[in-house]
């Protein structure tokens, strides 16, 4: 199964997890048949004039993600990721590392719907 | 830049909102159409908050419906191949299971998917975002654009109130605050812009990013001091650094400023504030030969 974090940066499952989805830096990609995490940068949606949930919903739908693990999603990037079958939790944990240990022990709720409004 | 809305086209613009577009654009209009005694087009391009028509008194003619290019997907020919996301600038597409995922609201209307997909899948359509209203009265054209709710691009409806009419001497364009794309769409067929600003802080600050984008659009232009005597001198000194024509000083009064919370434009009812408009308009048309 691969889990995606939105991470400010590489620190492998040290790394602090990111508030927003969208405009998140970058995304940590946990394999965890293999425990091996993958980064892969978002920087380009940084500075997107719109529509950056939708391209991050892109990225990790195309890196074939089963679980995102994030503070927030909007209801754009919500909806690609509903399609695709990604699930969706929330956690307000600040690392992979703590974030992981909770998703492990069933104790992250799954989101049904987008938890915020489009450019929260 | 490509000159297709009438002979003569001079925008009204600032970079601060509320320092007198509207009152000046409506005013010089109907100063413009008395001393030429020609027919003046205003084009209310603040599609967003048009509020000219509230202070001209003009029968109602026409309402077109105001349209964005779109693009519609016939999903059952997409192959997921990804061309049309990687065109797209605006992020209004996602491919998921090799189906596509468009969203309208995203969409600018560009057309770039639509080239870039070669499998026949996107087509481009009209969506309608608002109307276009046109009255005339008077010897007065007014025309201007309802951006519906929601929308959040308004250029497209702006370009469809700027309609081309070469039999028309003269128009106003009433341009919409802020120096964003709505702005630089206004004023960018205009001939001569005139930048309206109080003498304040905020007013000079939203005034030098407004004469940034005037400058970078290469367009002649001037300032008028609206309020004159309300603030301080900072936007004469300036104008006289940078070598900015003053058109034109309207002082500060009380009396224009109540007649204006009435739905009234003090042109023709004020005699200080209808002389001061008379005199801009007077040197414009002696300017452009109108």
């Amino acid at each position: 199964m691969k889990i995606a974090f939105c991470i400010q940066e590489d620190k492998g499952k040290e790394s602090i997890l990111d508030s927003r989805f969208g405009r998140s830096p970058g995304f940590l990609i946990y394999n965890t048949e293999e425990d091996e995490a993958k980064y892969i940068t978002n920087k380009q949606n940084l500075n997107a004039a719109q529509g950056a949930g939708v391209q991050s919903a892109q990225n990790i739908v195309n890196e074939k993600v089963d679980v995102l693990i994030t503070r927030n999603c909007g209801p754009k990037s919500f909806s690609i990721l509903l399609e695709a079958g990604v699930e969706v939790y929330l956690s307000k944990d600040s690392s992979v590392q703590i974030a992981l240990d909770k998703f492990n022990k069933n104790e992250l709720t799954k989101s049904g719907n987008s938890n915020v409004e489009g450019h929260w | 830049m490509l000159k297709v809305i009438g002979k003569m086209d001079i925008a009204i613009a600032s970079g601060k909102g509320g320092t007198g577009k509207t009152t000046l654009s409506v005013s010089l209009t109907l100063s413009l159409q008395a001393l030429t005694n020609k027919k003046v087009r205003l084009l209310d391009c603040d599609v967003e908050e048009p509020n000219s028509h509230l202070f001209l008194s003009v029968k109602s003619k026409t309402i077109e419906d105001g349209w964005v290019e779109s693009c519609e997907f016939d999903a059952e020919k997409c192959t997921g191949c990804n061309k049309c996301v990687e065109a797209c600038r605006f992020n209004a597409i996602a491919i998921v299971k090799k189906k596509p995922i468009f969203f309208s609201d995203l969409c600018h209307g560009c057309g770039g998917c639509v080239l870039a997909c070669k499998f026949d899948v996107i087509k481009s359509v009209n969506r309608k975002i608002g109307k276009i209203v046109t009255k005339e009265g008077n010897n007065v054209i007014l025309r201007y654009g309802v951006l519906n709710i929601g929308e959040i691009a308004s250029p497209p409806l702006i370009k469809q109130v700027q309609i081309s009419d070469p039999e028309i001497g003269l128009t106003i364009i009433d341009s919409p605050p802020g120096t964003s794309c709505s702005m630089v769409t206004s004023v960018e067929k205009a001939d001569f812009v005139i930048l309206i600003a109080e003498s304040t802080a905020f007013g000079l600050n939203d005034l030098e990013i407004a004469v940034e984008t005037v400058k970078g659009l290469h367009k002649s232009f001037g300032v008028v001091i609206n309020r004159d005597g309300a603030g301080d001198d900072r936007v004469e000194q300036y104008c006289k650094k940078e070598s900015i024509e003053i058109l034109a000083r309207i002082p500060d009064s009380l009396n224009v400023a109540k007649h204006y919370s009435n739905g009234k434009i003090a042109w023709g009812i004020d005699k200080e504030f209808t002389s001061n408009i008379d005199g801009l308009a007077t040197k414009i048309i002696k300017r452009f030969s109108l």
